[in-house]
Parts: structure tokens; sequence; C-alpha cells
């Protein structure tokens, strides 16, 4: 597998951005135990716990988006390639597939599996933030490939 | 930190384009940028690599006194 090598800038960005992504894992983990000791519910441990987690990443991602510290200098393409915009629409429709799919198998479903619908749902709501994301700094700052 | 004009003037006099000068160091576009901009403070290292590229010394591009005033 090609090692992705980061500059200087990436790599402080970087831990800067997991550092972040850390604490607000905590903070939520926190909310999440405080709202648990209330005697609140909203979902189950292990699934909660999932989903706070893939916030977390999320966070991360976006992050390094947003700062150019996602790929490094070796990776960044020359331009808007093909192969990026086909990666993007597969990601967009994988994501809408897993949607439609959780939402209608969400109804009748024992509480085991909709904790599974939830996490397809959360992992779709990351796919769209994340092409959001990406989709903004293009708009914003320019396009990033060029 | 106020933006480094020299570093500037040193690329455009080579008729270099940022990525250019990037891909020579081995940074991105948006680290180069970023020096040229005054938002980060690269490390010797780089200041190194970036004056080899450039063919400049340290003191023409980096020092900071009263012949070379930051701009």
């Amino acid at each position: 597998m090609k090692k992705i090598e980061f500059d200087e800038l990436q790599q402080s960005r970087r831990y800067r951005y997991g550092y972040q992504s850390f604490i607000l894992l905590a903070f939520l983990i926190l909310i999440d135990s405080v709202i648990s000791g209330m005697g609140v519910v909203w979902l189950e441990h292990t699934t909660s716990t999932f989903i706070l987690l893939l916030a977390g990443c999320t966070y991360f991602i976006c992050r390094c988006i947003w700062g150019d510290a996602l790929v490094g200098p070796k990776e960044t393409p020359g331009r808007f390639s093909a192969k990026t915009a086909a990666i993007v629409i597969s990601a967009a429709a994988v994501a809408v597939l897993v949607a439609g799919f959780a939402l209608s198998k969400g109804h009748n479903q024992p509480s085991a599996a909709a904790g599974g619908n939830e996490l397809s749902l959360v992992c779709t709501a990351m796919w769209a933030v994340i092409a959001l994301v990406y989709a903004l700094k293009r708009l914003v700052k320019g396009k990033p490939e060029q | 930190m106020g933006k480094n004009l020299r570093l500037k003037s040193a690329r455009a006099a080579l008729d270099m384009s940022q990525k250019e000068v990037a891909e020579a160091v081995g940074v991105t576009r948006q680290t180069l940028n970023a020096i040229e901009n005054g938002d980060y403070n690269p490390s010797v290292n780089l200041c190194i690599a970036i004056c080899r590229v450039l063919g400049k010394t340290l003191d023409q591009l980096f020092w900071e006194d009263e012949n070379n005033e930051k701009n």
C-alpha cells in the first residue's frame, strides 16, 4: 500500500484536528453518560457510543478537508479528474441506497435491528456531511485540485 | 506576521509558479501560499529547501533586520 506523506504544515494541522476530535469525543461521551444517568435512553449504549465515535471521525475528516490536510503533496492530483468525480458520485449513491434500505426496513423491526438501521442512517449522514464540506470547500476556497 | 514579499519576488524572478516551487520543495501549494502570506512559520529545513530551489540564502529570504525588514 502506498504510504501517504504529509508536509509539516499538514502534519501540524492534523495533530491539532486530532486533538480537537478527541476532546469533542470525550465531551460527547460525557454528555451521553450524563443523559443516561438521568434515565433518558436515546439509543442502546453500544449503538450510541458507535454513533459518537462516527461523529468524532466525521469532524476530523471535515476539518482535514477544509484545512487541506487530507492528502499529502504527492497524492494530490494535478487536476479534478474523472476518477475523483466517480468516487464522490459512487459514495453518494451508496449513501442514498443505504439510507433507502434502512428506511424501508426500519418499520416493524425488533429493537436490535432498529439500532443497525440507525447506524446506517448515521453513516449516510456522515457521508453527506463530508461530501457537503468538500463541495463547500471547492466553492469557497477555489478548486483545490488545480 | 506580515507577508513574505521577498520570497514571492524571488519566485517571480525565476518565473516559477507556487505549484512549481511547492513540487520542487516537496510540500503542497497551500503550504507555500501560507508561508508567502505569513500565515505559517516554516521549519529551518523547509526554509533551506526553499532557498536552494530559489537560489537564495536564508538571510535574503527569511532574515529580519533593519536592511531586511519584514514587509
